[in-house]
């Protein structure tokens, strides 16, 4: 498969195309991390975490690429476990395990609720809001996606997805505690 | 005045990042000069985060779940090596077959065919004589090769001669390993290629060492270190099972609490909430697998 039609296929959501990806360059992506100290799990969440840094920016048409998918996905790899060994350097174990154990912001609660809503939200409807927040897909991609008669529908089906969950969240947390 | 539904558009287009730069910025002043509104950003943001955070776990997912061939020796693939066993055999029929054919050194091997007439047609061209050999494909037998046919080409280049040339090609006996056995030795097994790599099993080796953790400010959520797994949070002393099983891509483990099944990813960094599963096919499987466990 070409790079141009990976791409078009990716703008479309065809999550296909990314597993391509994923086992094409699987082993010359975890090589970054493995042979720079890295473990083989270490290895492929790097190499997940990158591709979807690039799924995300090719499926939302901000991508524009002047060099291979592979050099581009390798160049993030490379960020990504820079970025990993200054943190591992930052912080000995034991400062890892206080950090960890004794966390500073407090909005986990809140994360729980959420998760159960969305959870609870129904296929259709989590699939519709996690194609839009997360892999920025276009209404009339989504549209043809889940089999919707048309973006208007996508649309409207959006709208009434969003407004189920932020009461379906509201209803359990009252607005004092969460909006503060 | 602005209607309520444009500032819940304007909002969604930050949160969603579908706006940027200065319009972006100019939206954040607007949301910082009204508390209502920056409230309900704030309350939009962790809803976005959280969609995209389950987006995520969904998507690695899928990626975990994806057969990868394992390297096997000095960095060669099931395939590779395959194909590298492969072409071995290949030389190695090669090379007997060739053996077969030019050696003539050992005379207690040979055994003597016929693949040259002993008489030579000779055709008189005027001034010069041309010895002509067969220029047909002659089959042969050749002693105790029974599972190997040879089809040798035994077509001769015209040659200038003064004399009537008589050849005999002599064929060792040499009894070569059957097809059989050279496939047996070469045969890769590789631990990915499992006869149904679908079926995922239960393993009870290496069983993690867990310890729950009461923190408020963690209340659903969990984290590795040092291979141990912490789970914290209220089980309100409902017993939750642990699942390590074997997927195509390793071992992966899974929490099973109140009727939901939660995906323990190690290594991670720092203390992850825990997100329900939402792929039903998975949850149908971990489902009979917890089952089976319990029996």
């Amino acid at each position: 498969m070409k790079d141009s039609e990976i791409l078009t296929r990716i703008s479309k959501g065809d999550e296909k195309a990314l597993d391509y990806l994923y086992k094409k360059y699987y082993r010359m992506m975890t090589r970054i991390v493995l042979s720079n100290n890295g473990t083989e799990d270490e290895a492929k969440d790097i190499y997940q975490e990158a591709l979807l840094a690039f799924w995300q920016k090719a499926i939302s048409g901000k991508l524009v690429l002047t060099s291979k998918i592979s050099t581009f996905i390798y160049s993030i790899c490379l960020n990504l476990w820079r970025k990993e060994l200054d943190r591992k350097g930052r912080f000995s174990d034991e400062e890892m395990k206080d950090e960890e154990i004794h966390p500073e912001h407090d909005k986990n609660e809140k994360v729980r609720i959420i998760n159960e809503c969305i959870n609870a939200l129904g296929d259709t409807c989590r699939k519709i809001l996690t194609y839009y927040y997360f892999d920025g897909m276009s209404m009339a991609d989504i549209a043809e996606k889940l089999d919707f008669a048309n973006t208007d529908t996508a649309k409207t089906k959006k709208y009434k997805c969003k407004k189920k969950l932020d009461s379906m969240v509201k209803s359990q947390y009252s607005a004092s505690d969460f909006l503060d | 005045m602005e209607s309520n539904f444009n500032k819940e558009n304007l909002i969604d287009d930050l949160v969603s990042g579908r706006i940027s730069g200065e319009e972006a910025d100019k939206a954040l002043q607007q949301i910082q000069g009204d508390p209502a509104l920056g409230s309900d950003f704030e309350f939009q943001q962790d809803l976005v985060n959280q969609l995209q955070t389950v987006r995520k776990a969904e998507l690695k997912m899928r990626l975990d779940a994806l057969p990868i061939e394992p390297i096997l020796v000095g960095g060669l693939t099931a395939t590779g090596l395959l194909k590298l066993g492969g072409a071995a055999i290949t030389a190695t029929l090669l090379g007997v077959s060739g053996y077969l054919l030019l050696s003539d050194q050992n005379e207690d091997l040979r055994n003597s065919i016929d693949l040259i007439p002993s008489k030579v047609e000779t055709i008189d061209l005027g001034s010069t004589t041309v010895a002509q050999g067969p220029d047909k494909i002659q089959k042969f037998d050749l002693k105790g090769i029974q599972s190997l046919p040879l089809t040798v080409s035994t077509e001769v280049e015209p040659m200038l001669a003064d004399e009537t040339i008589e050849a005999e090609l002599l064929a060792p006996e040499v009894v070569p390993p059957s097809v059989t056995e050279l496939f047996e030795e070469e045969t890769i097994k590789s631990p990915e290629l499992d006869t149904n790599p679908d079926v995922i099993t239960n393993t009870t080796e290496d069983a993690t060492e867990i310890e729950n953790v009461r923190d408020e400010k963690y209340p659903f959520h969990y984290k590795y270190h040092s291979n141990k797994l912490y789970l914290y949070g209220d089980f309100k002393g409902i017993p939750y099972d642990i699942l390590e099983v074997h997927g195509k891509s390793g071992r992966v483990t899974y929490l099973s609490y109140e009727g939901e099944f939660y995906q323990l990813k190690n290594p991670i960094k720092g203390v992850k909430p825990l997100i329900p599963i939402g792929d039903k096919d998975l949850i149908k499987e971990l489902e009979i697998l917890k089952e089976e466990k319990a029996f």
